[in-house]
């Protein structure tokens, strides 16, 4: 599934986004604070000609009326016609003054500063002097008196004109640079609004794909659960089938092998009583042919007993009967049974067992099963020499070995011995009759007691088989 | 009289085994094939010893032995069981019914006769 790199992948992007976007909003942000100080300023500025242009006009109106309230006062002797005259002589200075503050960052108006205040200084001293003298002087003194006033008021009025004028232009300039920030803080206002709208739809769209990738996923993964559900659902019909199987395949072995038995009770039952000559006597032939009889009916009467032995085992139903005992008797009776057999073949049996007390708890039938099932074997698979049967104790348990010269297991065949009918090869079963469940009911019957069966062989030389059983002392078990 | 052996066994061929082999040491024997019939002839002859078979058709052995152990007049004649079951449970069941002794077919003639010999007057 690709989802986690996808997912990974997802996430740089975003982030990667989400920190651009973050930085551009910052210098968009700044930069539009930037220019709205700007605009700010430039207002500023604006007032501030404007105050200065406002204070000029205000100065010269009010020279202007000073003068006609001089004038007014040498008409008609009215010293109440004087009251803007005292005024002015008073209020003009600093009047001038907040003009001089105003202008103080401009060298122009600097200049123009410098012309106007002789200018007024001037006329102040006009003013008084006209007001003092103009009753004594001579007619021709009282004419250049007023030329001169208005000489004066004439200079005054176009000095604050060329400043006025001046902080016109500089007003322009500003209004202009004003305008122009204004423009600006627009065309940033309209790129941060549609990096904001570009981010947000790229936010929009990685989202969008996202929860479509999640859908389809969600699709998948309801697709795979359906599937898995049905598979389930399969496999429990098909466990219980199984089961039912395997139920049904226990009770016929364990049905089966009971009729075979009923036939096979009377087959050997009447073998038996006709060896035994109790129908009368038997000539040489008719023995010969009763005891094969005899024979196959036991290989048969063996056969259903592994078959039923196995049914249980695999059913479960097989129940083990604990008791305490010693090994050496399970192989003491184990070595008696099988005596007659081994010495038909010439086969020598020989135990390493005696010495020592092999204490044990465990079910002495199945124990003794398997011995005599690795012990006919031996004997079953030697041509010649001695059988041994060993007996140690290892880590706990009894390791019961047995040990032949016989025919040997070739390599390849060692791994699949303990399978039912297994025997290596065809021509050994026909000579070598068995069950050919031997092994795997031992084997089984092995586990059952918690012990194993392993093996080793030279093909051609003989096996040697080993049976371990847990100790499991007696002391241990009942206490 | 000589001793007097009851076969409740519903398999001819068995039923016939057992009465031979009975028949060869000198036995009388007398034969059911089922457990009604057996339970009728052990009320009415009173053999000395009956020999079950389990699995019969109408009323098996264990049934047979219970009902024939509830009787005061049959309640003392001893009843072996003979069967082809070969589990562990099927001896122990056998017991409990009531029975003396559990003999797992198939038969071994040669020792058959020793493991009634005990049971026998």
């Amino acid at each position: 599934m690709p989802n986690k790199p996808t997912r990974s992948l997802t996430h740089l992007k975003v982030s990667l986004l989400v920190v651009a976007g973050i930085l551009i909003l910052a210098m968009m942000l700044g930069q539009i604070v930037y220019q709205q100080q700007t605009l700010l300023d430039n207002h500023r500025w604006v007032v501030h000609t404007q105050k200065v242009q406002e204070t000029g006009i205000r100065l010269i109106k009010f020279v202007l009326e000073g003068a006609a309230s001089v004038r007014g006062y040498l008409l008609t002797g009215d010293t109440e016609q004087l009251d803007i005259f005292y005024r002015l002589a008073i209020e003009l200075p600093p009047m001038f003054e907040q003009l001089k503050q105003l202008i103080a960052d401009n060298p122009n108006q600097q200049r123009h500063l410098d012309t106007l205040g002789p200018l007024l200084q001037k006329r102040l001293q006009l003013n008084v002097a006209m007001v003092e003298t103009y009753a004594s002087l001579p007619a021709a003194d009282k004419v250049r008196m007023i030329k001169d006033a208005q000489m004066l008021n004439r200079s005054i009025d176009e000095t604050i004109g060329l400043i006025w004028n001046e902080e016109r232009l500089v007003l322009l300039v500003r209004e202009e640079q004003m305008q122009r920030t204004a423009r600006q803080s627009l065309a940033w206002s309209i790129a941060i609004t549609s990096v904001l709208a570009a981010i947000a739809a790229g936010l929009a769209w990685s989202l969008y794909r996202q929860s479509r990738g999640r859908q389809v996923l969600l699709g998948e993964l309801a697709m795979l659960n359906g599937e898995l559900e049905n598979r389930n659902a399969n496999l429990q019909a098909a466990n219980l089938a199984i089961s039912g199987a395997n139920r049904s395949k226990t009770e016929f072995l364990s049905a089966m092998s009971h009729e075979l038995r009923t036939p096979l009770n009377s087959i050997i039952g009447f073998t038996g009583v006709l060896r035994m000559g109790i129908a009368g006597p038997l000539n040489e032939e008719q023995h010969k042919q009763l005891d094969m009889v005899y024979g196959s009916s036991q290989h048969l009467l063996h056969l259903i007993n592994d078959l039923l032995d196995i049914s249980r085992i695999e059913s479960g139903r097989s129940e083990l009967l604990a008791e305490a005992f010693d090994v050496r008797e399970v192989v003491n009776e184990t070595l008696r049974v099988v005596l007659p057999l081994a010495e038909k073949k010439h086969l020598r049996l020989v135990s390493t067992c005696d010495t020592t007390p092999m204490p044990v708890y465990s079910d002495r039938r199945k124990v003794y099963q398997i011995l005599l099932n690795l012990v006919n074997n031996a004997v079953k698979f030697s041509g010649q020499g001695s059988i041994t049967v060993g007996c140690e104790a290892a880590d706990g348990y009894w390791c019961l070995s047995v040990q032949d010269h016989g025919i040997g297991i070739k390599q390849e065949h060692l791994a699949s011995l303990f399978e039912a009918f297994h025997q290596v090869d065809g021509s050994a079963r026909r000579v070598y009759e068995g069950t050919g469940l031997g092994l795997y009911l031992s084997k089984k019957l092995a586990d059952m007691l918690g012990g194993d069966i392993s093996v080793s062989s030279e093909y051609g030389k003989g096996s040697r088989f080993c049976f371990r059983l847990p100790q499991n002392p007696i002391e241990e078990k009942t206490s | 009289m000589s001793t007097r052996v009851l076969i409740v066994e519903d398999n001819p061929q068995n039923r016939y085994l057992l009465e031979f082999m009975l028949h060869s040491v000198g036995l009388t024997t007398l034969s059911a094939s089922n457990g009604q019939l057996g339970l009728e002839v052990a009320l009415s002859e009173q053999p000395d010893l009956i020999l079950m078979d389990i699995q019969m058709p109408a009323m098996d052995g264990y049934e047979t032995t219970r009902l024939l152990k509830q009787d005061p007049k049959t309640r003392d004649i001893p009843v072996i069981g003979v069967s082809s079951y070969a589990m562990a449970s099927s001896r122990k069941q056998a017991l409990e019914a009531g029975m003396v002794a559990y003999i797992e077919k198939p038969l071994i003639p040669e020792t058959f006769l020793s493991q009634l010999e005990p049971f026998l007057p």
